[in-house]
């Protein structure tokens, strides 16, 4: 089974280091054989912590996959620099984190990234969680908006609520607390939306790993989940 | 080692998910090599069993059965007001170890003066503990970290073990347990990354392990042991967590059964 890792997190930040050979270690230590990276925060200039995905990807191009975190306050400046990212520099992707980066998700900001992500037909990212910043729904409603572009956002009963009405949005799984989520999902959920993802070094992989083993979705669905999706989606 | 749930769930059959026996719970706890597990009746007063006392009952004839590996907490319905403090001295004489309260599902704020306060009068009295779920937003008002803070404040000599270390406001649980040295936290759902933090701010001696059994599903008790055992703390300290601590703060006693773990 390929295993595709939808979301891990290279930077050297203030709190806490993840090299490219740290992440393929770990990568290898878990028999996750590739994986999607981007910067971590705190920002808010992302451009030398993009430089290190971007050389992580160089490094390992068979194992790291960048995507490109987008600061939307920087403007044109940075959006040029997205734009060249994924023509020049392989990006496959944008990473946006309104919590961290302090802007709403349905701002005017946010909407200058979804354009230039539709017309380069590249999914967008969004760190979600409880700041009114950028709710699940709040995601929902910028997918409804650019129905063309790929979303992406992390797993949660409110975010399969938004993605079970919106055929635009993927939700990325980790971390997980257990099987259930997962286990619910068919009933409720076009599983060729859903990819595994850790976090890493946020998430742990051996754990992650260990709640999609005890799922009883059947092997067939653990495939998609663990990378056939993120595959056909990304284009890998 | 001495490995101990702090925070499962169980009741007869009808009243909640498997196991329904003190057989089943124990073959559950041998599954995972888990010593001793402290358990309370699973659902709220508000919507069930409104005084718990069958849901009680059942618990303390399991404990009964097996007196070295089920213990309990008993819950009471605060709104009941005279029978809790009542229930609450029946059932701790009983051999519970403690109380357990659900603000959320039983909507009384933790620290409600009228309604909780009158119970941990009892609860100090008598000399057993509390334990709180506590949560994210859903239960502002209710169950946030902070308010049991309030409770350890004025019940000094009173454990306050706040379960989930309040799930997504872990930070206010471990600053609440940095100023009031009579909380504890409980790990369920937490990450490896937040018990490694409790630690570094609080010190290993007040952080327990706990699944929230069977709330968080059959393999509960493995994957929260495991969050424990990937968290970058010394073994000294994860055994610490894993048993050492209830054991010595509830005054337990439990045995090892099953070696290193």
């Amino acid at each position: 089974m390929v295993v595709i890792d939808a979301l891990t997190l290279i930077g050297d930040t203030l709190y806490w280091k993840m090299s490219a050979d740290d992440l393929v270690k770990r990568m290898d230590r878990n028999r996750i054989d590739m994986a999607i990276a981007a910067p971590p925060p705190p920002g808010p200039d992302y451009t030398e912590a993009n430089k290190m995905v971007y050389e992580a990807t160089k490094k390992y191009p068979n194992r790291i996959v960048g995507f490109y975190r987008v600061n939307p306050h920087y403007g044109e400046k940075v959006l040029k620099e997205a734009e060249t990212a994924i023509k020049e520099w392989g990006f496959k992707g944008f990473k946006l984190d309104p919590t961290n980066d302090a802007y709403g998700v349905t701002s005017q900001l946010v909407e200058n990234v979804m354009e230039l992500a539709r017309a380069l037909k590249v999914p967008v990212y969004f760190h979600t969680g409880d700041s009114i910043f950028c709710p699940p729904e709040g995601v929902g409603d910028i997918a409804r908006l650019y129905p063309k572009v790929t979303v992406m956002m992390h797993t949660s009963g409110e975010a399969l609520r938004v993605a079970a009405t919106q055929p635009n949005v993927v939700l990325a799984t980790g971390p997980l607390g257990g099987p259930r989520l997962l286990d619910s999902l068919p009933d409720r959920f076009d599983l060729r939306r859903v990819v595994f993802s850790t976090r890493m070094p946020i998430g742990f992989p051996e754990l992650e790993l260990r709640i999609v083993e005890l799922s009883i979705l059947s092997e067939d669905r653990k495939r998609l989940i663990m990378g056939e999706n993120i595959k056909r989606i990304l284009g890998l | 080692m001495v490995v101990i749930d702090a925070h499962t769930h169980f009741a007869e059959k009808g009243k909640g998910s498997p196991p329904n026996t003190p057989d089943d719970l124990v073959a559950v706890m041998d599954k995972f090599k888990i010593d001793a597990m402290i358990t309370t009746p699973p659902y709220s007063a508000i919507s069930y069993d409104r005084t718990y006392d069958e849901a009680n009952t059942f618990i303390a004839e399991s404990m009964k059965k097996y007196s070295d590996r089920i213990f309990g907490y008993a819950r009471v319905n605060p709104h009941l007001r005279k029978n809790a403090i009542e229930n609450t001295e029946r059932f701790l004489k009983m051999g519970f170890l403690g109380v357990k309260f659900h603000p959320r599902n039983e909507a009384v704020a933790a620290n409600d003066p009228v309604l909780i306060f009158p119970i941990m009068e009892k609860v100090e009295k008598l000399g057993g503990c509390v334990l709180f779920h506590t949560g994210q937003p859903d239960t502002f008002g209710f169950a946030q970290p902070t308010l049991c803070g309030d409770v350890a404040d004025s019940f000094p000599t009173v454990p306050i073990i706040v379960g989930h270390m309040g799930k997504d406001l872990f930070d206010d649980a471990i600053l609440i347990a940095k100023w009031f040295d009579n909380i504890v936290l409980e790990t369920s759902f937490r990450s490896p990354h937040n018990i490694e933090k409790a630690v570094k701010i609080v010190g290993p001696e007040r952080v327990v392990y706990g699944s929230d059994f069977y709330m968080g599903g059959p393999f509960g008790p493995e994957l929260e042991m495991m969050k424990v055992k990937l968290a970058n703390l010394s073994e000294r300290e994860k055994k610490m967590i894993l048993g050492e601590n209830i054991n010595r703060i509830l005054k337990m006693r439990v045995k090892n059964h099953f070696g290193e773990v």
